[in-house]
Formats: C-alpha cells, structure tokens, sequence
C-alpha cells in the first residue's frame, strides 16, 4: 500500500511549541513536610479588586490555603494555583494575567507546614536565581489534623511571565518563509504534475 | 471550568498516541526489514498451477502480460485469463488470442453460466470471460466464480497477477519451495516491484511509496512472523485454503484484505519472498492515482469494520498478530484522525489568540508547558515516521537519487487526504459502494494516451482547507510567536491536491 506518509502526523500541527509558555513562579518549603503531596493539583480561582483591595482569595487546596490580592487599582483575572511534590515536599505556583501581575502591590500567602522554626521558602522567579524568604506563622497557632500550622509569606511578584506575547507590536510578515513555501508548493504541483 | 483545557488536551494525547501506534510500526519495519527471514523451504512439487491474469477492459496491457507469464518455466501451468470487460476491444482481443492457441468453447459444463459466462479452453491456455458480472462485482466476484472452474479442473494452485504485471520467470517454483515446506500456509506473496517512467516524476515518487510497502513493510513482517498482507497480486495460493476461506468475495473493493483477515483467522498464514519480484507499473497520473487510493481506502475501511471483532477475540492469533492486522486494516483510518487534527488544532488556536486572557486558555498552556519537551519529542518521532520506509527503501534499493524526491512523495500521500477521509465514510457506512469497479490505467511500458476528468469538489475541499491553514500558521505566527514548522509539509501537499485533483 502507498501512503506511508500519512501515518501518523497531523496533530502536527500543535507541535511547534515555544520555548518560553506561560511561567509560573515557583516557591518550594523548608524544611521537607513529612507525607507531601503525592499527585499535583491545580485550580484556579476568580481575582476581583474592584470591590475589595486587598482581596481574599481562599483557596483550600492540600497546602496553600489562601492568598490575600493587593493590587494598586481594582483589576478582574484568574489565579491558577498548582501544588506539586518536590520530594517530600510540596512546590507551589501561581500563574496570573499580565494585567494582574502589572498591577500588583503585593500578595500574602497562607499555608500549612510543619511548626519548626525557622522556615524557609525558597521563591524561585522566571530563570533568575532562586531567593530565600523566611516564613511567618500565623498567631494565634493555628493547626490543622495533620499537625502543621498556618503559615505566611509575602512577595510583590507572582511571576514575569508573558502569558501572550505583545501583539501591540505586530510582527513583520516572515517574507522567506513564505518565498520559501511559495516554491516548494509550485516545485510539488509541477513535479508531481508531469506525466 | 478546568475541564476544558484538560478535555483539549486529552483529546490531543489520544490522538497523539493514535498516530504514535501507527509510527511505531514504521520504525519497527524499518529496522526489521535488514532481518534476513528465515523460510523453510523443499524441493518443489510438479503439481498443477494455474496462472490466473485478472482483466478488466485492459487492452493495452493484457496481450503482453500473456506472453510474460508464457516465458515462465515452471511447465505444469496453465495460464487462464479472468475478464469482465465491457468495453469495444479486449474481449474481441482475448478471443483472438484464445483461438491463436487453440482453444475451444466450453459447452454444458456446470460452471457456465449460460448467457453470461464464455469460456475458452486449450491445454494451456483458457479465456473465462464474464459479459455480466450481476450480483458478483469486482475482481473478487470473478475469482468467485472462477473457483468453481478450478475446483472442477483440479487445480492444487494459482499464482494470481492483475492484467499489467509481469511475473519473474521462476516465480512459481520460488513460491512452491516455500509454500510446500509449510502446511499452514495459504499463499506465498512475492515483491511487486514498481516499474516506473525514469521521466515521470509523478510515477517515481508513487513508485517510492509502493516499494516501501514491499521492501521495508513486508520485509520487516516477515522477518518478526507479523501478518503477512496479500498484496492483490502477484501471489501462489493453495487452493485448498483458499476453499476452507471459502474463497474470495463479491463486491469487495480490497478483496485482498478481505482474504487475508479470514486466512489468519483460520489458523493459516501467509509468507513474504523478497528475493522474487514481479513488475508492475504504478499509475501514470494523478487522477489514476486518487481513485486507485479511493478504492483501496474504501475496501480498507470495509475490512476493518467487518472483522474488528473477530480479529479481537479470535483464539487462533496472538496479540502481535492482533495489533499487526489491525493496523493494516485501520491504515487509512489516519487520514479520519488527521482531519480530527486539522479541526482540533485550527480550533485550538483560535481559542488560544481570541480568548488568551481566559482561565481556559491560560491553563491549557500550563499544561502544555509540563509535557512540552516530551509531547514535542513524541510528535516530531511520529512525524519522521513517515521517512523512515521512505529512507530505508532508497538505501536498500541503492537508489540514492531517490532521497531528493522523498518530499515529493510525502507530500503526493498527503494530497490525498480528503480523499481518504470521504473513501472511509463510504467504507464504514455503506455496504453498496457508490464506487465502480476501477481499474488504474497502465500502459506497460507502452505509449499510451489517457484521459481523465477533474474533481472539482475535491479541489474546492482541498483550497478551503489550505486557505483555513494558512489563516491558522498566520495567527500562530502573529499572535502566539509559533513559526509552524508543519506548513512545509501541509501547504504543499493541499496546494498538490487542489491543483491536480
């Protein structure tokens, strides 16, 4: 049979990823928590400083259990939290809207972790090097059934992350990609046209 | 709400893993064609073996195929012309020919059928010449009804050849060492080796794709004991087997898929020579071509839907033979997945340029980015499976002009796509095919003029979605920074399918 060219293929057409997608900025816990988590969960929550700035977002996930929104004028977005095992440890990301991290003054993050002090979230941010900040618990105490205690930090940036890139700027048309696939198309039609 | 970007991209997996099925096989054959196979083969046996040709108003050819299967030297033969032409002159041509070797018409014998069926017999040569095929179409229906000719005249063999392929001149005996060595087998398939114009690039990049068929596709089967395909001529059955598969069938459109399914479902197999090769010449042009694919797609489709199940819950096979039949069956089924595809992914990309700020959109690309080193991997190997019978045939053929018309032949395959696609809807769908028997004009080497007729539908098909494509590798581009590297594969390939159809 002929058409061995058209096994497989076509999906093809998605394949040609980017090399930079959407970057989430990454904070993983110190120390390890015993039991992380074993699967990676992620969800997303509606971001709305139009009414209340600050906002309060609860979130309730395995460990990340609120982020309070302050943004410098009301905005609408998503937050996409993720939670994923790094080792014994949970990692956890935010992904939000460009407009969102634009206007944003600062984020404070409540979660649960193990009552040992000092503890230490490493924040790691696009491709720069990886920041320690110290974490602070909440008072009073506040425990859940696993025995770890409400936690928090602060940070002024979830990420810089070009979620799409500026379309503000178009992109100057790709003349010899397209002279390039004007010739093969003709180069096909006439070849396979001769008899 | 997160279930849309997990259904999107779910949906793209699964069909990623589809076409990961299919290009697993092309490498797997690639490397396993270089296998030297290891077939029992005995001293042949001077049973009686007849050398069927099947014809269908093929005038231009039929005469010299005569004589080549005339130089064959195994002598207990009989060469018997199967024809079911309408048209002015090969029927006259063939009675010519007959009476030339001294043939005389039948009378009264229980497989002529009497106004319908003429038969002509000689000590070697006999013409079986049907003036109205009625409930039997197609090549399959007259090997039907030629069955009973051979059953009654007391054939162990036949060597089948279509109208415009000539055998090597020991095929037979080639064939009978190995299929003799072996009681489970029903037929032995030689390599069709496609003759081709050296001037037509057309025939050479079509010549291309039919040979990996045999050198890389049925090399490889035969050297891991997958599912032999019989390739619709060009093969010696037993004809015991053959009456146990209760034959051939009527109205099929790849009767020998159909055959080949019901062989293996027996318990019985097939085997692959690849030192025997017999020259056939591919289609001369585009149209020819598109029909011969309609066809075959059609049959295929037929094929798969008609023995899924049995092949699934047979106790005679085993999983590999399972998943090698299957795969065959389902070959042009790509063409349903990749339509999938196009839709999907012009689908996906709108959603991601006109909808970036949703939540859908954003985590859809978080996803994507988790499996992007592994997805993109995966799917650039899927697509480079498609060279590889390409590459693999040049090199073993030492035809090494040949790669600089690999493109060529991808993007011939790819042209016809929406003919595929429509081919499998009638396959699945109706049992009483629209289609007509068609037989792919060839000229054995002759000068002969051949005239066709446009589709314009398939044409219009064919600039719709090179027009939707270009308006999606624009976006990709524009508004995403993607240079879509599937434009050079896609772009020319439908700009071959609406210019030529």
């Amino acid at each position: 049979m002929s058409a061995k060219a058209l096994c497989s293929s076509a999906l093809s057409l998605l394949l040609f990823l980017p090399s930079v997608l959407a970057y989430t900025g990454g904070y993983s816990v110190l120390p390890s928590i015993p039991g992380g988590p074993g699967n990676t969960n992620v969800d997303r929550f509606d971001i709305d400083t139009t009414g209340t700035n600050p906002q309060t977002i609860s979130v309730g996930m395995g460990y990340v259990e609120a982020v309070v929104v302050q943004t410098s004028s009301g905005v609408t977005g998503n937050l996409l939290v993720k939670e994923e095992p790094t080792g014994d440890s949970p990692t956890f990301s935010f992904t939000v809207q460009k407009k969102i991290e634009d206007e944003l003054v600062q984020a404070t993050v409540f979660f649960w972790a193990p009552d040992t002090s000092p503890l230490v979230i490493t924040h790691q941010h696009a491709n720069d090097p990886p920041t320690q900040v110290y974490a602070t618990k909440v008072t009073p105490n506040q425990q859940d059934s696993d025995g770890n205690v409400l936690w928090y930090f602060t940070t002024t940036t979830f990420s810089e992350f070009a979620i799409k890139p500026d379309y503000r700027e178009p992109r100057p048309f790709p003349v010899a990609a397209a002279i390039l696939l004007a010739l093969i198309s003709l180069s096909a039609c006439v070849m396979l046209r001769r008899q | 709400m997160t279930m849309f970007a997990q259904i999107l991209l779910g949906v793209q997996l699964l069909l990623a893993a589809y076409f990961c099925f299919f290009g697993f096989y092309n490498y797997f054959y690639g490397i396993t064609c270089f296998i030297k196979p290891k077939l029992k083969k005995v001293e042949p046996s001077q049973k009686k073996v007849a050398v069927v040709i099947v014809s269908y108003n093929e005038k231009e050819v039929i005469a010299s195929t005569i004589k080549a299967c005339e130089r064959l030297t195994y002598r207990n033969k009989v060469i018997i012309v199967g024809d079911d032409s309408n048209d002015d002159g090969t029927f006259p041509l063939l009675k010519h020919i007959a009476k030339q070797r001294k043939c005389k018409q039948l009378h009264g014998t229980a497989f002529i059928d009497h106004g319908r069926t003429e038969v002509w017999e000689s000590k070697d040569f006999v013409l079986f010449h049907r003036h109205d095929y009625g409930k039997h179409p197609y090549k399959g229906g007259h090997l039907k009804e030629l069955e009973a000719y051979l059953k009654a005249r007391g054939f162990d063999y036949m060597y089948l050849l279509d109208a415009d392929w000539w055998p090597q001149h020991d095929t037979i005996e080639r064939c009978m060492e190995v299929i003799e060595a072996d009681d489970r087998l029903a037929f032995v398939q030689t390599r069709k080796h496609s003759y081709h114009d050296e001037r037509s690039f057309l025939q050479r990049c079509l010549a291309m794709n039919e040979d990996a068929s045999s050198v890389v596709e049925l090399a490889g089967r035969q050297a891991v004991g997958d599912p032999i395909l019989f390739g619709g001529c060009s093969a010696l059955f037993r004809l015991g087997h053959l009456y146990a598969a209760e034959g051939f069938r009527a109205g099929h459109l790849t009767e020998d898929m159909d055959i080949t399914n019901r062989f293996y479902l027996l318990g019985y197999k097939g085997a692959y020579l690849d030192s025997v090769a017999d020259e056939g010449e591919v289609p001369p042009h585009y149209h020819a071509y598109r029909k011969q694919q309609e066809h075959w797609a059609a049959g295929c489709a037929r094929t798969l839907r008609d023995y899924l199940w049995p092949i699934i819950r047979s106790d005679k096979l085993s999983w590999g033979e399972k998943l090698g039949l299957l795969r065959q069956n389902a070959f042009y089924t790509n063409a349903v997945a990749i339509n999938a595809s196009i839709v999907l992914a012009l689908a996906t990309v709108l959603f991601m340029v006109f909808a970036a700020d949703s939540f859908e959109a954003m985590l859809y690309r978080y996803y994507l980015e988790e499996i992007a080193m592994p997805y993109t991997a995966v799917m650039f190997a899927a697509l480079g499976s498609n060279l590889v019978p390409l590459v693999v045939t040049v090199l073993k053929r030492r035809k090494h002009v040949n790669l600089l018309f690999i493109p060529y032949a991808m993007w011939a395959s790819w042209s016809v796509l929406h003919t595929y696609f429509g081919a499998n809807v009638q396959g699945f769908f109706h049992d009483r095919f629209s289609l007509d028997w068609f037989h792919t004009p060839k000229t054995n080497k002759q000068q002969v003029k051949l005239s066709h007729k446009k589709q314009h539908h398939i044409s219009l098909l064919n600039a719709l979605t090179l027009a939707a494509l270009l308006w999606m590798y624009w976006l990709e581009w524009q508004h995403l920074g993607w240079l879509d590297v599937y434009a050079f594969f896609w772009v020319p390939a439908l700009a071959v399918g609406m210019f030529l159809s």
